[in-house]
């Protein structure tokens, strides 16, 4: 065990800890199955807390989910096993070795046994939970793989209770590389509050904040949906189907599909799958399917341990295939518009059976290898081997300028940002819905947060690197704590009724919230200004990662072709000179090369990352 | 506590906090303002409320104590250290006087898996929920209005007791 004081306050927790782990102890490009691999489990200084939507874990590893090489990232999840971690007196879990045959963790209050998992093996992820819960008790909390992550399926979850999983970059393959099945704990240990009286003031004055991202107006809980993490209360949440009787066998389901069913269910008026064409390129869309059968596929996923976006990457390319008159692949006969040849090909996916073994390696890669729609599979795929998301192409409405962001966005990623990266997308929500483009308290809303006031600004490429800056700072603090990206930070005020949002002059939300949990909770005095220089040595520590992976500016431009195709809602282009100097200006904020995108010593020294300078810098 | 007795309202019936079971969704956050409240930690362990949570049924029971008017916990307490608030008619384990023993969560008909009479290893007491002087926090604070703070009354828990 290591004293996790080494790191902190100085890295704050989660995500800034394991990157610091991963710099000193995962060596660069590495492959993700090797045994020296590490897959951090952490949890942050609120983990376990009152503070609302603080219930989650982050997890971080080289993922063999990115294309087109694996390199380190992260993936976070909900639920309720970090704050059982926590209290199990463990702030985190580094895995690292193989075991010889299929083991599972049981930690109690501390004490770590690694028990065999033999009969564990093939399960279902619902089906180890429970018998998990059986073996050790009712209050367990566990966090497991299911077949697909057995089988190295390259987008392989960890999986945590009915929904929540560590989901889209495959670490669910990286814990079966381990011949790690599951991690069940079990805690009695108490969460200390430094000051827990104004802790407690805070948490009711951040309950009334805490709205999901694209609401302003305070509604009361939705009926029949779910709190999906510890200490949440932040009135979203998933519909829950009890009792729902199933499609494909004799049994019923319940689940609480969080926005993931909306793949599934495929209505055009979600963005999803719509039809596309442009430049050659013609995706067809999606006709979609009932509610049910939606429901059943993602509890499905989530069983087998597959990332649920499977359908939504690859259901075009699979109906191009057949448009093209390929009826067969490896012996598949291919017939992706009916829902019973899903059924077993996730089966086959998740077990690497037939043609299973080929689509384990995920779209882009079977693309590739077949030589076969390369150009669909990168529509769907934009970017490191991650689905397309709030690109406004492929998926999800933000005509510009919302796209310029988003493009920036994804080209400092490591994979699809938008696990802790909404802010700026959310606050484009407002600006549709309530017309805001034009008003001055929007420019106003802009200067404060990102300091210029020409964010939301159309047709203009200026300002829109100030956001990509801010919301990467935040990420890394909010995945360091960890909250929920659906909430914080809180860009936008909430109101009590429409008419106060509509009237306000000034709409600017709180954004210390984060720095004052933080302080109360830690009894570090923390300011705004203070934490985001924690989340910038974050970020810059991760770049620092991706440097030494081989990662570049001449990387970061790849995601240019894709953003260049007309947006589905405004038909404009990204325009590729513009861009190239707005990522000038995005490398010039943030202290990097101009040339090579690498952060320079001077930067990295002003962080205090004094270490990585010499280490990136040793040639110069 | 004599005193404390004489003025309490025994007419009345005593106020209580009680749990909405289609209402909740186990977010815990009444088991963290508790324990944040009364221990100044966050932990569920030592919270005075506590729900019942299964996650794949996704059925969560809040369960805290009842209040019973006929306080079959007090009357168990070899060391008298159990009293009856003035102005709620909680009954309130008074931790100096107790040492320990155990005979209320014996003696208390609702304490399944000891949810409702608790232990705490480090003081060596028992804990139960006091209604916060009048002013339940965990009421005030869930988010979902999934508990209520009202006057006892025996068909307060049928739903409870028919899931159950």
């Amino acid at each position: 065990m290591e004293d996790i004081f080494r790191y902190v306050p100085e890295f704050v927790g989660g995500r800034g800890v394991a990157a610091r782990l991963a710099w000193n102890e995962i060596p660069p490009k590495i492959n993700p199955f090797s045994p020296e691999n590490m897959l951090i489990f952490m949890t942050g200084p609120l983990t376990g807390t009152l503070a609302p939507t603080s219930g989650r874990t982050i997890v971080c590893s080289v993922s063999p989910r990115i294309y087109p090489q694996p390199w380190y990232t992260r993936s976070t999840f909900g639920g309720y096993w970090g704050p059982e971690l926590k209290y199990a007196g463990l702030d985190g879990i580094v895995i690292q070795g193989k075991a010889a045959s299929p083991k599972y963790i049981w930690i109690e209050d501390g004490e770590v046994d690694i028990s065999n998992a033999k009969r564990l093996s093939g399960k279902g992820t619902y089906a180890t939970q429970k018998a998990l819960k059986k073996l050790h008790g009712d209050e367990v909390q566990v966090a497991c793989i299911g077949p697909a992550g057995e089988n190295l399926v390259r987008f392989a979850t960890i999986q945590h209770n009915l929904t929540n999983s560590a989901g889209q970059v495959g670490f669910g393959a990286v814990m079966g590389s381990k011949k790690l099945k599951a991690i069940a704990v079990r805690g009695t240990c108490g969460v200390k509050i430094a000051e827990p009286e104004r802790f407690l003031e805070l948490c009711r004055y951040v309950k009334r904040q805490a709205l999901p991202g694209y609401m302003a107006v305070r509604s009361s809980p939705r009926p029949g949906r779910i709190q999906c993490t510890h200490a949440c209360t932040a009135p979203c949440g998933a519909v829950i189907y009890r009792n729902l009787k199933s499609v494909f066998s004799d049994g019923v389901i319940n689940a609480t599909p969080l926005c993931n069913d909306c793949n599934w269910f495929g209505k055009p008026e979600n963005g999803l799958l719509v039809h596309y064409e442009a430049d050659g390129l013609k995706v067809k869309g999606w006709p979609g399917w009932d509610k049910p059968i939606a429901v059943e596929f993602t509890s499905l996923c989530e069983d087998l341990g597959l990332c649920t976006w499977v359908l939504q990457t690859m259901a075009p390319w699979l109906i191009k295939c057949v448009d093209d008159g390929i009826r067969e692949i490896e012996g598949l006969r291919l017939d992706p518009l009916v829902a019973e040849w899903w059924w077993k090909f996730l089966h086959m996916i998740a077990r690497r059976e037939g043609a299973g073994e080929i689509f384990a390696e995920d779209l882009i890669r079977v693309a590739e290898k077949l030589d076969l729609n390369l150009g669909i599979a990168r529509f769907q795929m934009p970017a490191w081997g991650a689905p397309a998301h709030r690109d406004s192409r492929q998926n999800d409405r933000h005509p510009s300028p919302g796209y310029i962001v988003t493009a920036l966005q994804w080209a400092m990623a490591s994979r699809d940002p938008f696990n802790s990266e909404h802010s700026y997308t959310l606050l484009q929500h407002y600006v549709d819905e309530y017309n805001l483009g034009k008003e001055p308290r929007l420019r106003k809303l802009s200067l404060k947060l990102y300091g210029t006031d020409k964010a939301f600004d159309r047709d203009t490429y200026e300002g829109k690197a100030q956001p990509v800056v801010f919301s990467g700072n935040r990420s890394c603090v909010k995945d360091s704590l960890l909250l929920c990206d659906w909430v914080f930070p809180r860009l936008i005020a909430s109101f009590e009724a429409d008419r106060d949002f509509k009237e306000a002059d000034d709409i600017a939300g709180d954004t210390s919230i984060e720095s004052c949990l933080f302080s109360a909770a830690t009894g570090v005095s923390w300011t705004e200004d203070e934490l985001d220089k924690a989340g910038e040595r974050i970020y810059n520590l991760e770049r620092a990662i991706l440097v030494r992976s081989g990662r570049s500016r001449r990387m970061d431009e790849t995601v240019i072709p894709h953003f260049k195709l007309p947006d589905k809602y405004d038909g404009t282009r990204l325009d590729e000179e513009r861009f190239r100097k707005l990522m000038d200006e995005f490398y010039r904020l943030r202290g990097w090369d101009q040339e090579t995108g690498i952060p320079t010593r001077r930067k990295l020294e002003e962080l205090g990352l004094w270490d990585v300078a010499a280490s990136i810098h040793q040639d110069s | 506590m004599e005193s404390f007795r004489t003025t309490v309202d025994l007419a009345s019936p005593p106020w209580v906090v009680v749990g909405d079971l289609e209402s909740c969704r186990g977010c815990g956050g009444c088991e963290l303002i508790c324990s944040l409240s009364h221990e100044g930690e966050c932990n569920p362990s030592v919270s005075r409320i506590s729900v019942k949570k299964d996650f794949f049924q996704i059925e969560f029971i809040p369960g805290t104590c009842r209040q019973c008017p006929d306080h079959p916990c007090m009357d168990a307490c070899p060391e008298e250290a159990i009293y009856i608030d003035a102005l709620t008619a909680a009954k309130v384990i008074e931790e100096s006087k107790c040492i320990g023993c155990g005979l209320c969560a014996s003696a208390c008909p609702f304490n399944q898996q000891g949810r409702t009479l608790r232990f705490h290893p480090e003081r060596k007491v028992y804990l139960k929920c006091d209604l916060c002087g009048g002013k339940p926090m965990c009421v005030e604070y869930c988010p979902r209005q999934a508990l209520k703070y009202v006057r006892w009354d025996p068909g307060l828990w049928k739903l409870e007791e028919e899931s159950t």
